[in-house]
């Protein structure tokens, strides 16, 4: 919004006030965050929508999660034969979580049969209240990254702040759709007043950038990933390791962030909602914007239900370091 | 249908030959200080009040019976004159007026003939005096003929401070916005909030919102044809002005004395420039800023009596720059118009008056973005080279045919990007283009069948032929063989006015109209990304059709100029994006599968009180409407409000000459709050919450209501210098109209709060720009 204000106080006094709106009452939906990718079993969170203007509680997660939906999701093996799995909520201590997936996974010490695979199509049920809504997706083949490397942002003001770089080569014969999502497994924040460093992690992926290959169809590229940032332009950079000054003069090292990075194909459905996400933060208070509704793929409800063919990089912040090799998540990483 | 055609030009010609011992009286019209042609005076006999006006380069033609007569000239704002003339042979006169202001009457002389609102067979039009609009008080002292065309009934604004113009229920790319007969594709400067004329080089407005005579075409709501000063023929004259946003200079002067002409005239703002001293080097926006110019030139030539050549030229930018050293991004947009036109009028004889033109016409919009060794560009445009031949007949006072043929050859790029990334350059194999071919014959007759009765009959034929990617030279190098998406149609046009008595009439209109280019726009206002699209297979020209019916009535001599006026307006074929496609998905490509097609529907009253002469003149008008769209793929099928439906417009405007040296002015507008979508639900991704709307344009801003005024104030003229002030304080109760309303979920604390841990609250905003703001302008002439 305030890249907005900024534009139009350029050259304008402008001034905004409160108000209060009389909108009409919300219709109940519900809204899927679905996906199912190469060599892992479905995964699905449910929520349900709300009005605008609903009052937000202190768990307001409690408020809109649906845990006790019926989930089933299958496809067609290559003679037509139905091959389906009902998806349940992981059980304690993962039941924070929300998920929904092949709870095999647990029961049965990670052995589960139903695995998506590139190029087959998906599809989803979900039943609850007597609300049934429906969608399907196709894993696309996934293209991996020539490599990565880390080098020092060029735009950071900070010398340990860091761009992951890659070069990518498009497949010409193609029409392809990306999607580029990361999280750090590992990040230090800096307590100044106690002189103490602590550990986080980010959970679940943050959505970097979605879209076509329209314009990069066949060509052999170098590009960057930026951190994402919460709810806009995803230009952030990651750290690498640096020391902080405690107020009694001593320094503390704090390591470096280790990123993993899921470079993925998706189907051009899917493309259409996840890119709508950044374009719906852009248009929310644009003043010359129609505001835009994310193009869902889902029967009935909200959301997304994406196949991903996904290739996964580790990516410890080091200056220097190069990556050519694909890492191997284990099922707790991919969410 | 081409033989009909010609059929129907031999038949009106005939009457020509009917008409016996008749006598052509003919010439041209011109202002006596700057030798300007002046368009739409009325020329008339004094005894029987045939008459006739002048025309677009004001040229005359009238012919009556063999007589003496005492023939009268007669123009707002001009003293009348009088010549006794004794018929009996063809004869030429140029007469010249002298302006009003320069013998410094308080009252225009009475012109018994200025009752044109009740006499002629027009309706739904208005023509809008330059000099008039330069006394009204004006935003930061922009003088702005589209804002002042707002004011008028029918003709509503999009929005706080947008220079758009909405005719009866019809969007922004349904009006066609002529600059000396080049199309001007964006007329908006600054996203809309002034428009591209510069009014010093203006000379007349003319509007047409209904009713559009046959000469007009492509468009399915609305002409404006402007006119631009042709350049005192006389001496050389600067005027200038200096405003709080920007300063004008025009020059102007003979080239040959009486003979030929020229105009330049420039505009520019310099918010960039005085704002940069107090933007620190240190703050992130440091590169960012705005500027908007243009330059208006015209030549003419007088080769004799009966040949004139014009060439007039527009040019013009706006550069946004915006720069955010945090991130090392850098964005710049240029985006304009550029129009030429070349004109040839010839006098075959004192009835027959011919125009050729030649024009050329070019927009293009540019986005451009870099961050480090990133970079993106995004272009689109349309550019059209255009040639037509206008006929003027005028065989006796009875009719006044107009005849002609246009054709368009369009190119149009929808939109094309191209990158780089370090030395890696993404570009499309060529440059995505779409060719498209468009014509018009057509034909009209304006008709004095009785003292009581007046038909304007005429017709159009309209053809568009899409070649879709094929240039004009593939075409040839084919053999004339490539596929195309061809349309035909015939628009009929017919008014009518009856006359009740000598100061009222009543008058009807209905109207077809075919429009072969569609602006597609993914904003609630014309925003320079929006791109213009050719008919082809896959879109279909819109269409409409328009019936009006008046009653005008002129009161007090012609003092007060009255209008009550209906109308009812059907379109088809109208073209949206679908939901959820943005533009950028038809990147190099063509974009027909991106589109929904809908229908729309407008109906109201509108009502005109006008006073023309006196110390205090203006209008009132007041539009009461109702604008609806039905698109089966938006809004699940269900009509709804098009984004410009207005239950109530009311404008007043009020001029008083206080002294000779002062002149007070006011506006007042009050709007029915424009018709918005606002999102309705929220609902969580990831860690993020995301809207939905769920009813399009379902939702009423507050109403807009305004007061303006102004003050002129003209000390005496100083040898040859004149000068004045024009004080303006636009929004005087400042009013906190609303111009966009957002959401926002704001943290409790005031700091940082998210939404899983329940630490922010759903909160609405309404943003209003422009509240109290007086301006001062400066303005001269030497």
């Amino acid at each position: 919004m305030k890249k907005y204000l900024f534009f139009i106080s350029i050259f304008f006094i402008s001034c905004q006030d409160e108000i209060t709106l009389d909108l009409p009452q919300a219709e109940n939906k519900l809204v899927i965050e679905g996906a199912i990718e190469n060599g892992f079993p479905p995964y699905i969170i449910i929520t349900k929508n709300q009005g605008y203007f609903d009052p937000i509680s202190d768990n307001p997660l409690l408020d809109i999660i649906v845990n006790d939906a019926i989930v089933k999701v299958w496809t067609y093996d290559e003679d037509g034969r139905k091959d389906s799995v009902m998806l349940e909520q992981l059980p304690p201590p993962l039941d924070s979580t929300f998920i929904y997936t092949d709870i095999n996974l647990i029961d049965n010490s990670g052995l589960v049969d139903f695995l998506g695979e590139a190029g087959k199509t998906y599809y989803l049920e979900i039943n609850w209240n007597n609300q049934i809504i429906t969608s399907e997706t196709t894993i696309p083949n996934p293209t991996p990254l020539d490599c990565l490397w880390v080098q020092q942002s060029e735009t950071a003001d900070k010398d340990f702040k860091c761009d992951i770089r890659a070069l990518y080569s498009d497949p010409a014969d193609q029409q392809n759709n990306i999607l580029i999502k990361s999280k750090r497994l590992e990040h230090y924040t800096f307590n100044e007043d106690s002189c103490t460093t602590k550990k986080k992690e980010d959970f679940p992926f943050q959505f970097v950038d979605a879209g076509s290959d329209v314009l990069i169809n066949g060509q052999s590229f170098e590009t960057y990933f930026p951190k994402p940032k919460e709810n806009g332009f995803p230009t952030g950079a990651y750290n690498s390791s640096h020391e902080r000054e405690c107020d009694d003069g001593s320094t503390l090292e704090l390591k470096e962030d280790i990123v993993l990075i899921k470079f993925c194909q998706i189907d051009e459905p899917s493309m259409k909602f996840w890119r709508g996400l950044i374009r719906q933060v852009g248009t929310n208070g644009n003043p010359f914007a129609e505001p835009m509704n994310l193009l869902s793929n889902i029967n009935g409800g909200l959301g997304v239900f994406t196949g991903y063919g996904t290739v996964y990089y580790k990516v410890p912040i080091i200056k220097g370091t190069t990556i050519d090799y694909e890492y191997s998540p284990n099922i707790i990483d991919i969410f | 249908m081409l033989k009909h055609f010609f059929l129907l030009v031999i038949a009106l010609f005939s009457f020509n030959i009917l008409a016996q011992n008749n006598y052509t009286i003919s010439g041209y019209v011109q202002d006596e200080s700057s030798g300007e042609n002046l368009i739409g005076v009325s020329v008339y006999d004094k005894q029987t009040y045939k008459g006739t006006a002048s025309n677009q380069y004001g040229f005359y033609s009238l012919t009556l019976p063999q007589g003496d007569y005492v023939i009268k000239y007669s123009f707002i704002g001009y003293k009348s004159i009088t010549k006794n003339i004794t018929l009996d042979k063809n004869t030429r006169l140029n007469v010249s007026l002298t302006s009003d202001a320069i013998i410094k009457e308080e009252v225009i002389v009475t012109g018994e003939r200025l009752d044109k609102n009740v006499s002629s067979s027009n309706m739904s039009q208005a023509k809008i005096e330059v000099n008039n609009i330069k006394q009204l008080p004006v935003i930061l002292g922009e003088v702005d003929i589209m804002k002042a065309a707002q004011l008028l009934p029918g003709i509503q604004s999009g929005g706080e401070g947008n220079s758009g113009l909405y005719v009866r229920g019809g969007g922004p790319d349904q009006n066609l916005i002529l600059l000396d007969e080049a199309v001007v594709y964006n007329a908006a400067h600054l996203f809309g909030f002034f428009s591209v004329f510069n009014a010093d080089a203006i000379k007349d407005i003319n509007i047409i919102k209904g009713g559009m005579p046959a000469e007009y075409g492509g468009r399915l709501s609305s002409v404006l044809d402007i006119s631009m000063k042709d350049g005192n023929n006389k001496k050389y004259e600067v005027d200038g002005g200096i405003g709080l946003l920007s300063s004008r200079l025009t020059i102007q002067g003979p080239v040959q004395k009486e003979k030929s002409s020229f105009i330049v005239s420039g505009r520019r703002t310099y918010i960039d420039v005085l704002s940069k001293p107090f933007m620190s080097k240190d703050s992130p926006f440091s590169g960012s800023g705005y500027y908007f110019y243009d330059l208006t030139t015209k030549i003419n030539y007088r080769i004799s009596d009966k040949d004139r050549l014009y060439l007039s030229g527009y040019f013009g930018r706006d550069v946004f720059n915006f720069g955010n050293t945090d991130n090392g991004i850098g964005i710049e947009i240029p985006w304009g118009n550029a129009t030429t036109s070349l004109r040839w009028n010839h006098l075959f004889n004192d009835k027959l008056f011919m125009n050729t033109s030649l024009i050329f016409s070019d927009y293009r919009f540019e986005f451009n973005i870099a961050q480090s060794e990133f970079e993106l560009k995004i272009f689109s445009g349309i550019n059209d080279w255009n040639t037509k031949v206008d006929f003027l007949y005028q065989p006796n006072q009875r009719h006044t045919i107009k005849f002609g043929s246009n054709y368009t050859y369009h190119e149009f790029t929808p939109g094309n990007a191209s990158g780089r990334s370090g030395e890696v350059v993404f570009e499309p194999d060529e440059i995505f283009k779409q060719y498209s071919n468009e014509g018009a014959l057509y034909l009209s007759d304006d008709f004095e069948v009785s003292e009581v009765v007046k038909i304007h009959a005429g017709l159009r034929y309209s053809s568009f032929q899409h070649s879709g990617y094929i240039s004009f030279r593939d075409y040839v190098k084919n053999d004339f063989t490539t596929n195309q998406d061809n349309y035909r149609h015939i628009e009929p046009r017919l008014s009518f006015r009856y006359r009740l008595n000598t100061s009222s009439s009543i008058k009807g209109a209905y109207t077809q109209n075919y429009q072969y280019i569609h602006l597609a726009s993914t904003s609630s206002v014309s925003l320079p990304t929006d791109l213009w699209v050719p008919s082809s297979a896959g879109i279909e020209p819109k269409f409409a059709d328009q019936y009006a019916l008046g009653y005008f009535k002129n009161l007090k001599d012609n003092m007060y100029e009255t209008s009550v006026e209906a109308y009812y307006k059907e379109m088809t074929n109208l073209l949206e994006y679908k939901e959820g496609v943005l533009p950028e998905d038809n990147t190099n490509s063509s974009s027909d599968d991106a589109f929904a097609f809908g229908d729309g529907d407008s109906y109201g009253i509108e009502l005109l009180i006008k006073k023309n002469k006196g110390k205090t003149t203006g209008w009132i008008g007041y539009t009461l409407s109702k604008t609806t769209r039905y698109f089966n793929e938006v809004n699940d099928g269900i009509a709804f409000p098009a984004k410009y439906d207005r239950r109530h417009d009311l404008s007043i405007t009020a001029t008083h000459k206080l002294t000779d040296k002062w002149t007070l002015s006011s506006v007042f507008v009050y709007a029915t709050g424009n018709a918005i979508t606002l999102p309705n639900e929220r609902y969580v991704i990831g860690e993020n919450v995301y809207t939905e709307f769920t009813s399009r344009n379902g939702f009423r801003m507050d109403p807009y209501h305004r007061l303006d005024i102004g003050a002129t104030y003209t000390p005496k003229k100083k040898k040859k210098f004149q000068s004045s002030w024009n004080f303006s304080i636009y929004n005087l109760y400042s009013r906190k109209n609303p111009y966009f309303i957002y959401f926002a979920l704001e943290a409790n604390d005031g700091e940082d709060g998210s939404f899983e841990e329940g630490t922010v609250t759903p909160k609405a905003y309404q943003v209003s720009i422009f509240p109290i703001l007086p301006s001062v302008t400066w303005n001269f002439n030497f």
